[in-house]
């Protein structure tokens, strides 16, 4: 009888502490709770040569019909090839939910992440702040210096030290497809009062939205909002805003959210723009459903390759941010380099990382250049054979470019971020305050 | 047995291990995110002591969150008193011994299993506002003038995120109904049988009394259920348009993960967390009687 009192306790105490041990585990790593003990990979920190080195990259190119996508796990291979004893492990996850596990994994110690993929600016710098990346300008030698294009690292800086060097820069362009401006009979517009024309004569047509917004994804409603702004107020001040030198103030910004809401109550965006996100609107400007779309550069490369789309590619025109009369300049964009890979402070192989960080920018540069999604922080020789006209021409429009304008959800704080991102959805529903929504931003912005 | 039983240690030292594992993956992490909740705190890096600052920010200056809680008991409601009675009625129908009893059973069970992403992209397809299967059925019934935009016009969001929310568990809370049913002794039907009741008078002063625990545990399940909800909102509309269909738990994830104010977040989680015990001790409290009853019998 006692054996098997000894026995049953014995059982139970085993089973307990396997428990125990797997359930912490998988606490782990599947949510970083702070009481869960990160058990990690992080545990020899020796770099011999010959040892194997895992490198866990993680990036949000996640949709297989991705470009970005095919050019990094090329651009992985080839780094393996050269680097037999360096392993790397890449896990992706797209746009919304990889920024919320980033932000997830560094409230905890990231131990999973070696080197990421992020946006600079704003958004880096909650990171820098917290001491959680890892400053790179011991490992870039004078030679990968050379080859930055000047005058892109601006968001990569910060307090004098360079966390990441650029990878592609992005152009807000505005795309519109001429055969349906031809059926309409009208003309694409330059200016906020041809625009105003345009969408009416294609509001005619049947089936057709002039102007695919795609504001259930604030940041699509946002582009729209920040161009005009653009427009109205000028590239130099809204940068001085973005900066917090000058406060939230200008006639222009009102003016802008005014005129975004009179293209909505006139029917632009169609009768519910706010029930289609980014991938429903781009979706529907390449199956020939809407004239226009205001989108980033690389959606440039989607139009030629996405499988899903009917209309004929040579059909679509990239041009400028319609001017607003009188104001602005013309020589003002929006876009830069904002986005890139940077390495976890806490890495185990510091020097391994930030060898592969520079390699994957400087690639993905090169790549997104030659396959016309993106404009190339790097010099060199570039096949440019496979560049696809309507990126030629956003390239002769940047080449006329000169103050570049951030997204503002990447140049501000989170905070102010996604608030500006929320108010600007108002300006897609009826009902709109334009009070309101001059004075939360001024809460939220100014300070 | 008894000797094991009335044994305290044995019986705690079974006890131990699930014990251990409430604490650390339940009890801990409250207690956390109600620590986290008087701070102001980014997520990575300061936390700075506020006291009480954010729940009075929550109650007072916040702009959607008495919104999101009255939304939040809209879907209380509708769960409530459209999917439980839906529930309940299936199970009668079902335990009374249909044709093809197992298959219905399984049927009405398949939403459960399934995804909340796949069923809020299912039911995104059907409310959609110009090839949507809703509009269509409308538009062929009475023409163009009851079409809407079901997720995209803030007067109807909520309500129509509500319909896949009720319709997804019905199965679930059907599935306990029946189970309860069946297992009541056919001696009390027979017996009233014999006294001439008839079928309805059964189900009421028979079935639905000696249901009184099944009937407390699925009410605290879809109440608390309902106030917790998150994904299938979040799926069909994000909270928005524009904050129309916004619930507690989806004001929080955009505060914990958009905004990175990990303690207003908190708060607000610490809320929802307590809002539910209080509703489930309520309940419990209703109940009370009725399973006292139920248990003599």
């Amino acid at each position: 009888m006692k054996l098997k009192k000894i026995m049953t306790l014995l059982l139970v105490l085993v089973m307990m502490v396997s428990v125990i041990g797997c359930g912490n585990n998988d606490a782990g790593s599947s949510n970083n709770t702070d009481t869960s003990d990160n058990a990690s990979s992080n545990g020899d920190a020796t770099t011999s040569e010959g040892e194997e080195i895992v490198l866990n990259v993680w990036h949000q190119w996640s949709n297989d019909t991705n470009e970005l996508k095919r050019l990094y796990d090329e651009a992985v291979a080839e780094y393996e090839a050269d680097h037999p004893n360096v392993v790397i492990n890449t896990e992706t996850l797209d746009t919304e939910a990889y920024k919320t596990k980033i932000a997830a994994e560094f409230a905890g110690s990231a131990s999973g992440i070696d080197v990421f993929y992020y946006w600079g600016a704003g958004m880096a710098r909650k990171l820098v702040n917290a001491d959680a990346l890892l400053p790179l300008d011991d490992y870039l030698t004078d030679e990968v210096n050379e080859r930055i294009l000047p005058g892109s690292t601006g968001a990569f800086e910060y307090n004098g030290q360079t966390y990441s060097v650029p990878m592609f820069s992005w152009y807000m362009t505005l795309f519109a497809n001429k055969a349906l401006f031809d059926q309409a009979g009208t003309e694409i517009p330059t200016t906020y009062e041809e625009l105003v024309t345009a969408s009416e004569k294609l509001a005619a047509l049947d089936g057709v939205t002039p102007f695919a917004a795609g504001a259930k994804d604030g940041w699509n409603a946002a582009f729209i909002y920040q161009a005009l702004a653009l427009r109205e107020v000028g590239g130099e001040d809204v940068n001085a805003m973005l900066r917090g030198d000058v406060p939230f103030s200008e006639a222009g910004y009102r003016q802008a959210a005014e005129k975004v809401s009179a293209l909505y109550e006139m029917g632009t965006f169609g009768r519910n723009p706010l029930e289609s996100g980014n991938d429903d609107a781009n979706s529907a400007f390449i199956t020939g459903k809407a004239a226009m779309r205001l989108m980033g550069s690389w959606f440039a490369n989607q139009v030629y390759t996405d499988t899903t789309a009917t209309i004929d590619p040579d059909q679509v025109v990239a041009v400028n941010i319609p001017m607003v009369e009188g104001k602005g300049n013309a020589s003002d964009y929006a876009g830069g380099f904002i986005e890139s890979f940077w390495v976890n402070k806490g890495t185990s192989y510091p020097a391994e990382a930030a060898e592969f960080a520079i390699y994957i920018n400087e690639k993905m540069g090169q790549a997104a250049y030659e396959t016309g999604t993106g404009f190339s922080g790097w010099t060199g020789d570039f096949d440019e054979s496979a560049l696809n006209p309507l990126f030629i021409q956003i390239k002769e429009l940047l080449s006329e470019g000169e103050t570049g304008v951030l997204a503002w959800d990447t140049s501000l704080d989170s905070e102010p971020a996604t608030i500006h991102n929320e108010l600007v959805q108002t300006l897609f529903a009826d009902g709109f305050d334009i009070d309101a929504f001059i004075e939360e931003h001024e809460s939220a912005i100014n300070q | 047995m008894d000797r094991i039983l009335s044994n305290k240690w044995y019986v705690a030292i079974f006890v131990l291990p699930a014990l251990l594992i409430f604490l650390a993956f339940v009890i801990i992490p409250i207690i956390t995110t109600g620590v986290y909740s008087l701070y102001d705190y980014s997520g990575i890096g300061e936390k700075t002591f506020l006291g009480f600052t954010n729940y009075i920010e929550l109650f007072t200056e916040d702009r959607y969150f008495p919104d999101s809680v009255k939304n939040s008991f809209i879907l209380v409601a509708a769960s409530l008193f459209i999917q439980l009675p839906i529930s309940f009625t299936l199970a009668l129908i079902l335990s009374r011994g249909v044709r093809g009893e197992k298959f219905f059973r399984t049927i009405y069970f398949v939403p459960v299993v399934i995804s909340s992403m796949v069923i809020g992209q299912l039911w995104m397809r059907i409310f959609k506002s110009d090839y949507g299967l809703l509009n269509i059925l409308i538009r062929t019934i009475s023409g163009s003038d009851f079409e809407y935009a079901w997720l995209a016009q803030p007067k109807t969001a909520f309500y129509a995120t509500v319909v896949p929310a009720v319709w997804q568990f019905i199965g679930y809370h059907m599935l306990i109904f029946y189970a309860g049913i069946k297992s009541i002794p056919t001696d009390y039907y027979e017996a009233a049988q014999i006294d001439g009741a008839s079928k309805f008078k059964t189900t009421i002063k028979i079935t639905i009394p000696l249901l009184s625990p099944v009937i407390k545990t699925c009410t605290i399940f879809a109440l608390t259920g309902a106030l917790r909800s998150f994904d299938l909102i979040y799926v069909m509309t994000g909270g928005g348009p524009n904050h129309a269909s916004e619930v507690p738990s989806t004001l929080m994830y955009t505060n914990l993960f958009r905004k990175g104010l990990y303690g207003y977040g908190s708060a607000q989680a610490f809320f929802i967390v307590i809002e539910c015990l209080l509703f489930s001790l309520i309940i419990a409290r209703i109940f009370r009687r009725s399973e006292e009853n139920a248990s003599i019998l």
